[in-house]
């Protein structure tokens, strides 16, 4: 999900991607679950969420998103979306315009490429440039059992779109997840899942990253959000890493703990102390991913359990 | 063939021992996750607040100067300003050592005559139980000394009292405080050395024995079980109460943590209990070696006097509070006393209801966002 400073929060649903089990496949079909954006405002909580609608000539059945990255144009106040999108043949990133008018995403352009390979999440810099973080190289199931789980092959990175050219910026990374870039776009964080740890990049002026810090979590960390009023890091992390990893595999059978946890970041470049804001066996809410905080309200969203909204009352 | 096989079953042993050992002093926890429930201030700057329990009207009764030598009893009113002063003792008796290192505490009020009584344990030349009268104004009047000569010079931590003159009282090292190395090869040697004495009004007798380190003691709100924090193997303990005061264990749970002294809800039977999560860095408790003890409460939801939830209410890594050993819940404030530093009131602005909660239920279907 992506919070807008408006308060306009933009959530993927109907997760699926193809290196899921089978057992989830089925479950997924079973219970007709499809790929949808949903809109939640934290102004208007009662209203719920309210799902968008697509144009016409975007094919819904096979959108399957996952990771999100919204920008609002400063001068025309145009609101974009760029969604990570896993269809049955390949991964595609989408871009798609916000008509608040109609409740509806107008599809503007897919982006395919060989780069776009096990896409995660992705982090928009302008209408028509990104970085993503592609997870690793397998695509089914049992090729990231044994690249990823087994060998622990580092074979995810991050790559820049810069309106033209995909390039590699970061390689050699271990199953990265979120990215997210820091407000004034000089910064991007990088969740590390498995060495549970947070990458903190300084962006330099061919758009290449160089890592600035690795903080390390005890917890695996999977989206970030930017806290408005502190600027500190807001991340849903996955305590018992194999109960999460139960959980993706049967939702049905297994419950896994959530954590959300709120990282202090000394000028939005240096972590430097963590404070846990929810935590959680399972019963609530499990494998929470991500946590966007507004207004001493925070809404928890999850991979493929509930939307938690809460009251924060232990932050000053 | 044989012969190597032996050997590498007897090293694969001593490898288990050494890693076992490794985890139990915590060297791999060192990313301690804040968490606080309010703001919290300060009421009492240094000299420790290892033992503290509530009275009543909202006044909260600290054990002072552990770490140092001597003691004092502070209070805090929560219902007037948040900064702890010292109680007046009238009567004391003509002893040098009269209040030194006091340590663990526990008030009764008497059903007869309605007076409260506070008991606290102190480190003097013998293990002693100081006995006082606690009167309106927040005076202490001395009334008695008690000491028995099974534990005047062993290492006692914490008592409970259950009648005049009557309490159980834990026996956390066979060494005394004043031989602090010998303490603490006991405390890592892990041998299980420590007991619980009852205590009758004349003579104390062991009814529990075959603990490690055993701290905190503190008793339900029906009288009938009696709970202990076994710090050493970081577990929490309950005993039934037998009719001549003998102990029976009804259950024993692992928490994981250095469970210190423990607060009894009388309204609730909530534990509140004061812990130290990193074992290693206790050595370091006055700070010398600027090790940052972290700190940590929590508070367990009890059910017919069993276990039904455990929540981590407030930790903290070092920064604010260190050496973190108890902790109450008072009409919605959370006050944390530490062993040899601080002590911190805090607003408690969320807490979860006390019913008990079915685990393991299935989630109603598979739900998508």
């Amino acid at each position: 999900m992506e919070t807008l400073p408006n308060g306009m929060t933009f959530i993927t649903a109907g997760f699926k991607w193809s290196i899921g089990s089978p057992h989830f496949s089925q479950l997924y079909t079973d219970h007709g679950r499809k790929g949808r954006i949903l809109l939640f405002n934290f102004n208007t909580p009662e209203k719920g969420v309210t799902e968008l609608s697509f144009d016409e000539d975007f094919d819904q059945s096979t959108f399957h998103p996952h990771g999100i990255s919204v920008i609002q144009n400063k001068d025309t106040g145009k609101i974009t979306l760029f969604v990570v999108n896993h269809t049955p043949d390949e991964d595609r990133i989408e871009r798609f315009e916000f008509i608040e008018e109609k409740m509806m995403l107008e599809h503007e352009l897919s982006y395919i490429d060989e780069a776009i390979n096990i896409a995660n999440d992705v982090a928009a810099t302008s209408e028509n440039s990104f970085y993503f973080t592609n997870y690793c190289y397998s695509r089914s199931s049992l090729g990231y059992l044994i690249e990823a789980i087994v060998l622990l092959l580092p074979w995810g990175n991050v790559v820049y779109f810069d309106g033209a050219h995909y390039s590699e910026v970061v390689d050699g990374l271990l199953m990265p997840n979120g990215i997210l870039l820091s407000k004034d776009k000089k910064y991007a964080y990088v969740a590390n899942g498995i060495l549970s740890s947070l990458s903190v990049f300084e962006r330099e002026a061919n758009n290449h990253l160089e890592i600035s810090q690795e903080f390390q979590l005890h917890a695996s960390p999977d989206n970030f959000l930017i806290e408005p009023k502190s600027g500190n890091l807001l991340v849903g992390v996955h305590p018992v890493l194999h109960q999460t990893g139960a959980h993706l595999e049967a939702p049905d059978l297994h419950r896994a703990p959530t954590k959300v946890l709120m990282v202090h970041m000394k000028n939005s470049s240096f972590a430097d102390g963590i404070t846990e804001l929810y935590s959680d066996e399972g019963n609530n809410i499990s494998a929470g991913s991500v946590a966007s905080v507004y207004d001493n309200k925070m809404l928890i969203g999850s991979v493929v359990d509930k939307l938690l909204y809460c009251e924060v009352r232990t932050l000053e | 063939m044989f012969g190597s096989a032996a050997r590498l079953i007897f090293i694969g042993f001593v490898l288990k021992q050494i890693l076992d050992y490794r985890d139990w002093l915590d060297f791999n926890r060192d990313v301690i996750f804040t968490v606080t429930p309010g703001k919290c201030h300060v009421v009492l700057h240094d000299g420790g607040s290892e033992d503290l329990t509530h009275v009543g009207n909202g006044v909260v009764l600290f054990s002072t100067g552990l770490a140092t030598s001597k003691g004092h009893i502070k209070a805090v009113d929560l219902n007037q300003s948040l900064n702890a002063f010292t109680l007046n003792i009238t009567n004391s008796p003509e002893r040098d050592d009269f209040m030194t290192k006091l340590h663990g505490l526990s008030s009764w009020r008497d059903p007869h005559t309605g007076k409260l009584y506070l008991y606290v344990i102190s480190h003097a030349s013998e293990e002693s139980i100081e006995v006082f009268e606690v009167e309106d104004g927040m005076n202490l009047k001395y009334i008695k000394t008690i000491t028995d000569s099974s534990f005047a010079s062993k290492f006692m931590n914490d008592l409970v009292v259950v009648g005049k003159d009557k309490f159980y009282i834990s026996q956390f090292a066979h060494f005394p405080i004043r031989d602090m190395t010998k303490v603490n090869l006991e405390w890592l040697s892990r041998w299980k050395t420590g007991n619980i004495y009852y205590y009758d009004g004349h003579r104390a007798r062991v009814v529990a024995s075959n603990l490690e380190q055993p701290n905190g003691i503190n008793i339900s709100p029906d009288a009938k079980v009696i709970y202990l924090s076994e710090w050493g193997s970081k577990t929490l303990k309950a005993y039934r109460r037998e009719s001549t005061n003998n102990l029976v264990e009804l259950w024993s749970t692992y928490l994981g943590t250095g469970i210190d002294n423990i607060e009894v809800d009388p309204d609730t039977g909530d534990l509140w209990i004061g812990a130290h999560p990193v074992m290693w860095k206790v050595i370091d408790l006055l700070n010398i070696f600027g090790a940052k003890h972290p700190g940590q409460v929590l508070r367990i939801k009890m059910t017919d006097n069993a276990i039904s939830e455990i929540e981590e209410v407030f930790s903290d890594d070092g920064n604010f509070l260190y050496g973190t050993s108890s902790a109450t819940n008072v009409n919605g404030k959370l006050v944390i006393g530490t062993v040899s530093q601080k002590a911190a009131v805090c607003e408690l602005n969320y807490l979860s209801k006390n019913e008990a909660t079915d685990s393991g239920l299935l989630p109603d279907s598979y739900v998508a966002n």
